[in-house]
């Protein structure tokens, strides 16, 4: 008479499951990966301003300590400069700014404004002085502007009309004095 | 008198010793003065230091150390007069993402959302270790050290031994 196996086991315990927190925060931790992955592709992959499109939301303080806000200028015809003080070309097109400046100044209509991009202040100041420029020009802390209008070097230039959409772009300096009249003379209209 | 002498010379000798310490410690106390008001030398090494770190705004994938251009030199100069005034590498580094923006820095910057970079690779591997210690012990071949075999007893195995010589041996001739 044989016998029954001894060893037979009475109970087995059940495996251990993965706990239920460690499963949502893994599962939280990977959705706000991907959510900022996917804000950052978003923001990277935004298109360049064009042609009718309003004017981004940004703030400059110029270097004598004004701010100037994109929601305070509609109204008035806006040229956006960005320049930066080691940039050749730029230096090409300040006298011209200049001088188109100190035509349409006195209207009150218009308003310029440099936006130096990456530079060194001291340098900026220096270049400012040099050139004699008079309308406002603020350093863009943090690139945060030019990132706005996704520009692809110094200098290029933004023309918006009095109802804040953009009319003119310039990518590289102005040649002329005239050219700048044009520009801005065609967003007055 | 020799004794006399001897005592008498004790007292000039502690005086003597204690101006010593005195003028040695009013030197080096002064000489560190001296050295914390000097500007410090900033070496080339310094800037490149902090240079190699930092990325240059125009040209792609060049850190600031070996790039010609007059910007890249601007602000290596710009290094050398913080390190010059006493700013401290990371102060340098902080300053330039604020001037110029997270770009400069060849890593995402570590404030807000750019934590859960950094955070994500130690935690999925802490979670990749939970997740594996709970498949293991899933296993069929581990299954077997979770059951709760009851003990059996010693008299019951000799009994099954000695059956179990009794039937090998059973047929073998004599």
């Amino acid at each position: 008479m044989m016998h029954e196996n001894p060893q037979e086991p009475e109970t087995v315990q059940q495996p251990r499951r993965a706990p239920v927190w460690g499963i949502v925060f893994a599962l939280l931790l990977l959705a706000g990966f991907l959510v900022f992955i996917g804000a950052s592709l978003v923001k990277k992959s935004s298109p360049p301003v064009k042609l009718g499109d309003t004017m981004p939301e940004f703030a400059l303080t110029s270097f004598d300590g004004q701010s100037y806000s994109s929601g305070e200028l509609t109204g008035k015809v806006v040229l956006i400069n960005f320049w930066a003080s080691w940039c050749t070309t730029c230096a090409d097109e300040a006298a011209a700014l200049q001088t188109a400046w100190s035509e349409f100044e006195p209207g009150g209509k218009v308003i310029f404004l440099g936006v130096d991009y990456s530079d060194t202040e001291p340098e900026a100041k220096a270049y400012i002085q040099y050139f004699g420029l008079t309308y406002p020009s603020g350093t863009d802390l943090g690139t945060r502007i030019s990132q706005l209008f996704r520009i692809t070097g110094v200098p290029e230039t933004y023309i918006f009309d009095a109802n804040g959409r953009l009319v003119s772009i310039t990518i590289g300096p102005f040649k002329t004095v005239q050219e700048i009249r044009s520009a801005v003379n065609g967003a007055l209209e | 008198m020799n004794l006399h002498m001897a005592s008498s010379k004790v007292p000039n000798l502690r005086w003597f010793f204690s101006a010593f310490v005195m003028g040695l410690t009013a030197i080096l106390v002064l000489a560190a003065r001296v050295q914390a008001q000097t500007p410090q030398a900033v070496t080339d090494d310094d800037v490149n230091r902090i240079a190699s770190q930092l990325y240059c705004p125009v040209c792609e994938n060049v850190t600031l150390d070996v790039c010609p251009t007059t910007a890249c030199d601007r602000w290596r100069t710009a290094i050398r007069a913080k390190l010059e005034a006493g700013w401290s590498d990371q102060a340098i580094e902080d300053y330039f993402v604020e001037q110029y923006g997270a770009r400069v820095i060849g890593t995402p910057p570590r404030i807000g959302l750019g934590w859960l970079l950094y955070a994500v690779a130690p935690a999925s591997a802490i979670g990749l270790g939970v997740a594996a210690y709970f498949v293991l012990r899933r296993k069929p071949g581990n299954q077997a050290v979770t059951r709760n075999s009851a003990p059996v007893p010693t008299a019951e195995i000799k009994n099954w031994r000695e059956k179990l010589d009794r039937d090998i041996h059973k047929d073998e001739p004599v």
